[in-house]
């Protein structure tokens, strides 16, 4: 090597090309949000183009590149067309995402632009985990993730940081600082006024530049890239640029004063064509060309976007799930049964997928120790540290991380230890993985599984028992399954696993470790098909998770009494096997629906609801569900026992619709 | 006295009439009071009302800190999604002290986002993610659908000993409606019947009152004569005045914003089909968004939504419809 990068002609005429390219684009977009042909939330990076140019540029189409709200520029930059871009904006077809993402939720898979986030930091973890999947690939790939200085508040931004430093990971954060967060200045946010001071106690090499200044910008970012291409840990590159526009188109900006003298020194177009000219890079014909080829480039791109159709809007509900697609995970093998547990069935399930598929690995809290339960033991020992990674307690992160991996093409599963705590990565699994696939026009998927553990039982109070599955299937575009017993648990995890979609994957604490048999390599089980566990004609009994044996238990009890109850394990919550559910409560014309969440908003509604519309004539008594009351869950054992429903409230709720319109001659139906 | 202001003053007037009466309350969020200006700042000072950077969790937790100590906090959150950053907070720590003390201290916050969709915000500003509150015990959850209502049950809201998610329409927030001046409150728990009828039950939040009140004055010249209940308040539910309804009609038609499956207005349904079965002629239908995420695109928003068309089909089906065949 000799000395660091300087930026030449042949690169300057590249980069003014991209960034003419932007800001006519841009300065359009602008105009065409005013007459409407363009609408939503649109956030103009005019003022920020050299820094889009300059780190984009230096990339490779298989480098990926994570931004935020302000992505137009990057998403240019980095290689979207922008007739397609245009198009998206438009909300056509023939945008990048079909016009189903828009100006916030650009995605151009195929030149690595990975997606644009409208929540602010909330492309930080994902970043992480594509830089992760590079990694483990052993490539020398890179990612970039730009932010603006509001998302350093944010708390992905400390857990991103943290893991990136930790893992060493091959990412670059590009801090666009331009000293506004929305709509107040940073000063009114935060004390430290460099955002790359912020990250001093992490160890790794960080640089402010001005954004402005694209010479500096480039060089300093080509010192960063050749350092991260070479496995050597992340890096900072805070640009300091200005932001000509308000937030947002139609911000009023009363918050702002003197921007046209500020403009003047800061516009970095123009300070960069001046260099070009004053170094003889290039002739004042030549800088107009590169305008005018640029306009005409953006009248083309308004043109094509205006003759593309709007989408099919049926399309909507086709790209809420990934299709499935491939042969079944695992393959039957005998049928020797033996005795196991829920806790060896998940454990048995993660070896044999992590033996068949080097793209799955394990992330979370003590994994590679085996967890507090068991069932990630010994996957460290065979598989090493690389795939089975133990985590920080970073629940938001580390949920990004195995979003981004998946994105980049692992299979990873993670676990966030209690679903308790998987609120504090909803915005992650909400407004990112069960989204991703749909708002980029199905060009990414997110074949993740997160595991988690609820339940009641174990004493342990309001925050480590709860039973919170419900939120998530009000979710389009995640899947939930809830397994009941070891079999289903080692059947399902394999099916989640090669699922192409996010699957939660709900478990139980207080089954864990129950003893039951199963086969010792299980045959495959579909998600969304439930099970009838005891046939019956009497009434059907759904239940779910911890509450299926209470069901069974009352079944036997009802059965003592001349009275066949027939009992359904969904299994999978999302998608729900509504049919098997209605053809049974079609036949016995009476339903209880018993779970462990709480009865009032809790998942036995859904199924009441659906029940009620499908079986309506064959009702003969009111859908009774069987919950827990509402309240949090009480710590005290007699409180907590209490609290929690099992066989005795079965029992009650199937005696009810029995005897609702008359005493019943047992049997006798 | 009445007159005609927007949805948005109503709230603000709510907030700055409560802050004046009790110094208690604050208000603090993001962007909030970003110039000198602003009538809050100018009124109450910059103690009482804070301008918070972009850290959903940190503010939610400093709200739930401060009203453990004694205070009053209005947070104001903007976009409920941003909410799901922070909902170990809104979950696990706010509605979770009174329990876990055994009573000894309370909870008294708001939490004020805005919901529902405005044209072209896509996938990630468009959460309808209220119904997901429902099951949280300890939270209360108002979702004012008139002016009259957002300044009614803010104050309310403010002035209740526990953790309440205050969620308004983006679309609603322009909307003009009589407001009374001075001190005015809404009581939690109580649905408003908005329009009397005899046919059908319509159960509408938000946003949808109006697309249900205009569906029911073109069905009313059908000879359909509906019945239009706002529940105002989904935690607590007025479940009596809905089944009181149901047991007139026999039928009832639930419309509602946010996706339907789990949805707020499948557990009215589920509620209503256990308490009203002997009344019911017709399954309870949901007009609801279909279970996908907001499309960007135009066209794809409206195949989306729910609109009065389709609550005007759902009525039509509930009352035509013969049993449902296997």
């Amino acid at each position: 090597m000799s000395g660091p990068p300087r930026l030449d002609r042949e690169a300057a005429l590249a980069l003014l090309r991209t960034m003419w390219r932007i800001r006519c684009f841009e300065e359009r977009v602008a105009k065409l949000k005013r007459s409407l042909l363009v609408h939503g939330l649109i956030h103009l990076s005019i003022g920020g183009e050299g820094v889009a140019a300059a780190v984009c540029g230096q990339l490779r189409d298989d480098d990926a590149v994570y931004s935020g709200h302000r992505a137009h520029g990057h998403a240019i930059a980095k290689g979207a067309p922008l007739e397609r871009l245009m198009a998206e904006l438009m909300g056509r077809d023939g945008g990048v995402c079909r016009g189903i993402g828009g100006s916030m939720h650009l995605v151009w898979r195929e030149r690595g632009f990975m997606g644009a986030t409208g929540v602010v930091g909330g492309n930080l973890p994902l970043a992480l985990g594509d830089a992760l999947a590079a990694h483990l690939r052993g490539s020398d790939q890179v990612t970039v993730v730009f932010f603006g200085d509001g998302a350093v508040q944010a708390g992905h931004f400390h857990e991103s940081v943290n893991l990136a430093a930790l893992w060493e990971l091959p990412l670059i954060f590009v801090c666009e600082n331009n000293g506004f967060a929305e709509f107040t200045p940073r000063s009114a946010h935060t004390p430290v006024e460099r955002v790359s001071d912020v990250v001093a106690p992490y160890g790794f090499e960080r640089e402010t530049v001005d954004g402005s200044d694209v010479p500096a910008v480039w060089e300093a970012f080509a010192d960063c890239l050749a350092v991260a291409r070479a496995g050597r840990g992340p890096r900072l590159l805070e640009c300091l640029t200005y932001r000509r526009r308000g937030h947002y188109e139609g911000d009023q900006q009363s918050y702002r004063t003197g921007q046209e003298e500020e403009w003047e020194r800061r516009d970095p177009l123009a300070r960069l064509q001046a260099l070009a000219l004053e170094r003889g890079w290039l002739d004042s014909d030549t800088a107009h060309k590169l305008e005018r080829d640029a306009l005409h480039e953006v009248d083309r791109a308004v043109e094509l976007g205006r003759a593309s159709p709007f989408p099919e809007p049926s399309l909507a509900g086709q790209l809420v799930l990934a299709p499935i697609g491939g042969k079944p995970p695992s393959t039957p093998r005998g049928s020797i049964t033996a005795e196991t547990t829920f806790v060896k069935a998940v454990n048995g399930a993660l070896a044999r997928a992590m033996r068949a598929d080097e793209r799955v690995i394990v992330l979370g809290e003590d994994v590679a120790e085996g967890g507090p339960y068991t069932t990630t033991a010994g996957l460290a020992e065979e598989f090493g540290a690389e795939r089975v990674r133990n985590t920080p307690i970073s629940e938001g992160a580390v949920c990004g991380v195995a979003i981004g991996a998946a994105q980049a093409g692992l299979r990873p599963v993670v676990e966030i230890m209690f679903i308790d705590f998987l609120t504090l990565a909803l915005d992650q699994l909400v407004n990112q993985a069960a989204k991703a696939h749909f708002m980029s026009g199905g060009q990414l998927c997110v074949p993740m599984v997160l595991r988690t553990q609820g339940g009641s039982g174990s004493r342990s109070g309001a925050q480590h028992s709860q039973s919170l599955e419900a939120w998530l299937t009000h979710v389009p575009g995640l899947k939930v399954v809830m397994p009941s017993s070891a079999a289903d648990a080692a059947a399902l995890l394999a099916t989640a696993i090669a699922d192409p979609n996010p699957v939660v994957f709900v478990e139980n604490k207080a089954l864990y470790f129950r003893r039951e048999l199963a086969p010792e390599e299980p045959a495959p089980v579909p998600i969304g098909q439930a099970r009838v566990v005891r046939p019956g004609r009497e009434l059907t009994i759904v239940a779910t998770s911890w509450l299926l044996a209470e069901a069974l238990d009352a079944a036997r009890r009802l059965s003592a009494e001349g009275i066949e109850a027939e009992v359904i394990d969904p299994r999978t919550l999302i998608p729900l096997d509504s049919a098997t559910i209605a053809h049974s409560v079609r036949r016995t014309g009476r339903a209880v629906i018993a779970h462990e969440a709480v009865t009032i908003g809790g998942f036995g509604a859904e199924i009441a609801a659906q029940i009620q519309d499908l079986a309506f004539d064959c009702l003969e008594a009111p859908i009774q569900r069987v919950g827990a009351p509402f309240m949090p869950v009480p710590v005290t054992p007699p409180l907590e026992d209490a609290y929690r429903p099992g066989a005795e409230q079965v029992y009650a709720a199937a005696r009810a619709v029995i005897e609702w319109d008359q005493p019943v001659e047992v049997g006798a139906r | 006295m009445a007159r005609e202001i927007p949805y948005i003053a109503a709230i603000n007037e709510a907030i700055h009439l409560e802050m004046a009466r009790d110094e208690r309350v604050l208000y603090f969020g993001q962007n909030l009071a970003t110039t000198e200006n602003d009538e809050f700042l100018k009124a109450f000072g910059a103690d009482r009302v804070r301008v918070t950077p972009i850290s959903e969790t940190a503010e939610i937790g400093m709200a739930v800190g401060a009203a453990l100590a004694g205070m009053r906090p209005v947070v104001e959150l903007y976009m409920a999604e941003f909410m799901l950053v922070a909902m170990d907070q809104v979950v696990n720590e706010a509605p979770r002290f009174r329990y876990m003390s055994g009573g000894k201290v309370k909870v008294p916050l708001v939490l004020k986002a805005g919901y529902g969709f405005t044209a072209g915000w896509a996938g990630q500003h468009t959460g309808s993610i209220y119904g997901m509150f429902m099951g949280v015990p300890g939270l209360k959850i108002a979702l004012p659908a008139t002016a009259a209502d957002a300044k009614g049950l803010m104050a309310s809201a403010i002035r209740d000993e526990n953790p309440v998610c205050f969620f308004h329409h983006y679309l609603l927030t322009l909307e003009p409606g009589e407001v009374p001046e001075g001190e005015y409150l809404v009581p939690f728990g109580q649905a408003d019947v908005r329009r009397a009828g005899g046919d059908v039950t319509i159960v509408a939040t938000g946003w949808m009152v109006g697309k249900a009140l205009t569906a029911a004055e073109s069905l009313s010249s059908e000879g359909i004569d509906a019945e239009v209940i706002d529940p105002r308040t989904l935690a607590p539910l007025d479940l009596a005045t809905i089944v009181t309804s149901v047991e007139k009609t026999g039928r009832l038609v639930l419309v509602d914003q946010a996706t339907r499956h789990a949805s707020a207005s499948a557990v009215i349904a589920a509620e209503v089909a256990d308490q009203a079965f002997s009344a019911l002629r017709a399954p309870i239908k949901q007009v609801t968004a279909l279970d996908a995420t907001v499309p960007y695109s135009e066209p794809m928003e409206a195949f989306v939504l729910p609109d009065e068309a389709k609550i005007a089909g759902a009525v039509h089906q509930v009352l035509g419809s013969a049993p449902v065949a296997a």
